[in-house]
């Protein structure tokens, strides 16, 4: 279901009733024209202070997976991260906007995280080498995780102007690059973005019995 | 026959050398692919050995599975995290008293004696081993590295199973036909047919490290096995290259030039056949036209129209035939123009200019009245009465054994004695002379009756020596006589016409001299000759 090339993101704007506020509705196709899920779309207001972050996110361990597999944050937005498998796991991440470890554990970890930098932080398990997922931590309060139709909707923006970004687990450089600058208010915008995509190289869960064989 | 003898001869060596180079190739390049494939499975020994000592040493396993707080659950799913990281189909833990811990295949099962103890006592002396084993029916590959933190806590034993997926890889190196074994059970293969392999092997011990024959339902493999080092079983690989297989191309040379030879022969027997039919059909016909020659058929000619030899070999033959035609032509001719002994004795002899001396009786006749005869007749109407006198009187002459030398107007000059002289050529003459007068009395009996005049008859015979021979020019000549004793003759038959002499027939003392036989004569005198000085004593003959 992940796209593996890249995404084209259109951004609409669509507007409330209210004058001073818009929704804006993001779509992600790669260049194949396939919608991509799992990226995430995010408007930062030009100069505006930032509201204060929501209290908490979770992040969730299901049949050894993490469950989201993308999950966006304000910065300053504490995460939690519960096992609700039988078995225990070991969360850790390496990523320099937030390297921390949870050794083996289960049920619900006593503190969350708190995720007090801007930044793209990828999770794993010490044990188990195919689960995976990722926190984007931004600078904004507007953000939306792309669905399966590859669609994202910002909504409740105060007019102004916006840089509109989208960040993708595959994507290939940094999401500045693709920055878009659009100006939210009373009128309907829309905004396009590809994504070019890095090869996939990360663990896959290890196939059952009943495939493989001696390699 | 000599060459389709050569050809079976070259086909069957050509046949021999080729199986025995194909055999040979086929053996030479199953014992590299067993070294191929014995070189494939040390590496991977290596390779997994490696492997289980790299995934022995991980420490977020060693945590899970020997940390503060142990689950199986944590240890089983972090186990089967490392399974997939070797892409090993399973991964056994054996306690350090050869108890087994965990199974990643059946995850229930745990404190059961460790299925492999001798393995593990072989790891216990060296670092980390590696078998083929049977477990639950099917082969695995495996291997024993120890569990180290640091000192040994457990055995880590990841598994590789040997199946059909596995065996075609091999065969994708080696190019051979591999079998993984253990007795008759058969755990994978390259081959289609499983059961026909099993059934092969049953109560078969194969020799190892040896090419041997193995036939599969109708197919032949050049075989050779390989024991693998086994544990609980002894298992081997068979590796086999299909002799049909193998030989398919040298079978198709075998077929072209078995279709070549063939074409061949029916080729050259085609050829034969209508080269035997070209000359012996032709060979036929001329013997048959050989036939017609000899039957007396002349006019025979042989139908064919060919270029070559035989053609003009027939060609030959018609030309001989017309000239047999012609010769016998000019034969018939010949016996007619001139009487049938000179015409045979001119085709016996060379016939050139120039005679010889022979003593001859010569007749001659003359018919009386015939200038008055012919007066009263139409000139066709005389000449065929002439002809039916000639006719008549000629065969007189040859009965007798004489011969026509010539006709003069109603004159007839016949000798007896040549061209072939016998000892009563006079006596012959004589009696010829009597019957023709006998037969003129006939004509003129019939001539009378037809109202016709009659005629009279006048013969002179004399012998003597004469030259007989051919003469006149090199392109026209006569066989004749010339001398005294003809001219003698000639005038003996003029002096018929001398009234005293009241003789038809006049003959010289000479002839009668000659004659052995008696004939009632009467003396007329003796005669000068013209031109002669001696007087010639002459007798009318009576009878």
């Amino acid at each position: 279901m992940r796209p593996s090339r890249g995404f084209v993101v259109l951004t609409v704007l669509v507007f409330a009733g209210d004058l001073l506020a818009g929704s804006l509705e993001v779509i992600v196709k790669d260049d194949k024209g396939r919608p991509g899920s799992d990226a995430v779309a995010y408007a930062v207001a030009a100069g505006a202070a930032s509201a204060a972050p929501k209290k908490q996110a979770v992040v969730d361990q299901r049949d050894k997976q993490f469950v989201p597999y993308v999950t966006a944050v304000q910065v300053g937005t504490a995460v939690i991260f519960p096992n609700s498998d039988n078995i225990r796991h070991h969360v850790y991440s390496f990523s320099p906007a937030k390297k921390f470890e949870l050794p083996l554990y289960s049920g619900v970890p006593a503190e969350p995280v708190v995720f007090d930098k801007v930044g793209f932080i990828t999770l794993g398990c010490n044990i188990h080498d195919w689960m995976i997922a990722y926190v984007a931590v931004l600078p904004t309060p507007y953000f939306q995780v792309t669905r399966q139709d590859g669609r994202a909707v910002l909504k409740d923006l105060p007019a102004g102007q916006y840089t509109v970004q989208v960040w993708h687990p595959a994507l290939k450089g940094q999401p500045e690059a693709l920055a878009q600058r659009i100006d939210v208010g009373g009128g309907t915008k829309s905004l396009l973005f590809t994504l070019p995509l890095k090869h996939d190289v990360r663990a896959k869960r290890a196939p059952g019995l009943t495939t493989g064989g001696y390699r | 026959m000599l060459l389709t003898l050569l050809q079976c001869a070259i086909y069957l060596l050509v046949r021999q050398a080729n199986r025995q180079h194909a055999l040979a190739q086929i053996q030479s390049s199953l014992r590299t692919g067993a070294r191929i494939f014995e070189k494939l499975i040390e590496q991977r020994d290596q390779q997994i050995t490696t492997a289980a000592a790299i995934l022995s040493r991980d420490h977020a396993f060693q945590e899970a599975f020997a940390g503060a707080d142990q689950d199986r659950e944590t240890t089983l799913s972090a186990l089967a995290s490392l399974r997939g990281r070797i892409r090993a189909d399973a991964v056994l833990i054996a306690s350090l008293d050869k108890e087994l811990l965990f199974d990643t295949r059946r995850p229930q099962l745990h404190s059961v004696p460790f299925p492999f103890p001798k393995l593990i006592e072989k790891a216990e002396t060296n670092d980390a081993t590696y078998a083929f084993v049977v477990l639950d029916r099917e082969l695995y590959a495996i291997a024993v590295a120890p569990l180290l933190a640091p000192d040994p806590i457990a055995w880590l034993c990841p598994m590789f199973r040997i199946d059909d997926d596995f065996a075609r890889e091999i065969k994708v190196y080696t190019n051979l036909e591999i079998t993984f074994l253990n007795g008759a059970d058969l755990f994978g293969t390259t081959l289609p047919n499983r059961r026909a392999i099993t059934q092969m092997l049953r109560n078969r011990v194969l020799p190892p490290k040896q090419v041997i024959d193995l036939r599969l339902v109708r197919e032949i493999f050049v075989s050779y096995v390989v024991p693998l080092p086994g544990e609980n079983a002894r298992p081997i690989a068979l590796l086999q290259r299909s002799l049909d297989k193998e030989l398919a191309p040298y079978f198709r040379l075998e077929r072209t030039y078995l279709g070549l030879a063939l074409l061949g022969l029916a080729v050259s027997v085609i050829l034969g056949v209508w080269i035997a039919r070209g000359v012996s059909r032709p060979v036929l016909e001329l013997a048959s036209g050989a036939r017609e020659i000899a039957a007396g058929n002349y006019n025979h000619r042989v139908k064919l129209k060919q270029e070559d030899e035989i053609g003009s070999l027939a060609a030959s033959f018609n030309q001989m035939s017309a000239g047999l035609a012609e010769r016998d032509r000019v034969r018939d001719l010949l016996g007619k123009v001139v009487s049938p002994a000179i015409a045979s004795e001119l085709l016996r002899k060379k016939v050139t200019l120039g005679g010889e001396q022979r003593e001859v009786t010569v007749l001659f006749s003359d018919l009386r009245n015939f200038t008055r005869m012919s007066e009263a007749l139409g000139p066709e109407e005389m000449l065929a009465i002439l002809n039916h006198y000639f006719t008549r009187m000629a065969g007189i002459v040859e009965k007798h054994g004489g011969v026509v030398d010539k006709y003069v107007g109603d004159a007839l000059m016949a000798l007896f004695g040549a061209p072939v002289a016998s000892a009563d050529d006079a006596d012959r003459a004589l009696r010829a002379a009597l019957e023709m007068c006998t037969a003129l009395d006939e004509l003129n009996q019939q001539w009378h009756r037809r109202g016709l005049p009659t005629v009279g008859i006048g013969i002179g015979i004399n012998t003597g020596v004469v030259v007989a021979g051919n003469m006149g020019s090199e392109k026209r000549l006569n066989y004749t006589v010339i001398g005294d004793g003809v001219n003698l003759a000639s005038r003996l038959e003029e002096l018929t016409k001398t009234p005293d002499y009241e003789s038809r027939v006049i003959v010289s003392g000479a002839t009668l001299a000659k004659a052995k036989e008696k004939y009632r004569t009467r003396r007329l005198g003796e005669v000068a000759v013209k031109g002669k000085q001696i007087q010639t004593e002459i007798f009318a003959l009576l009878g």
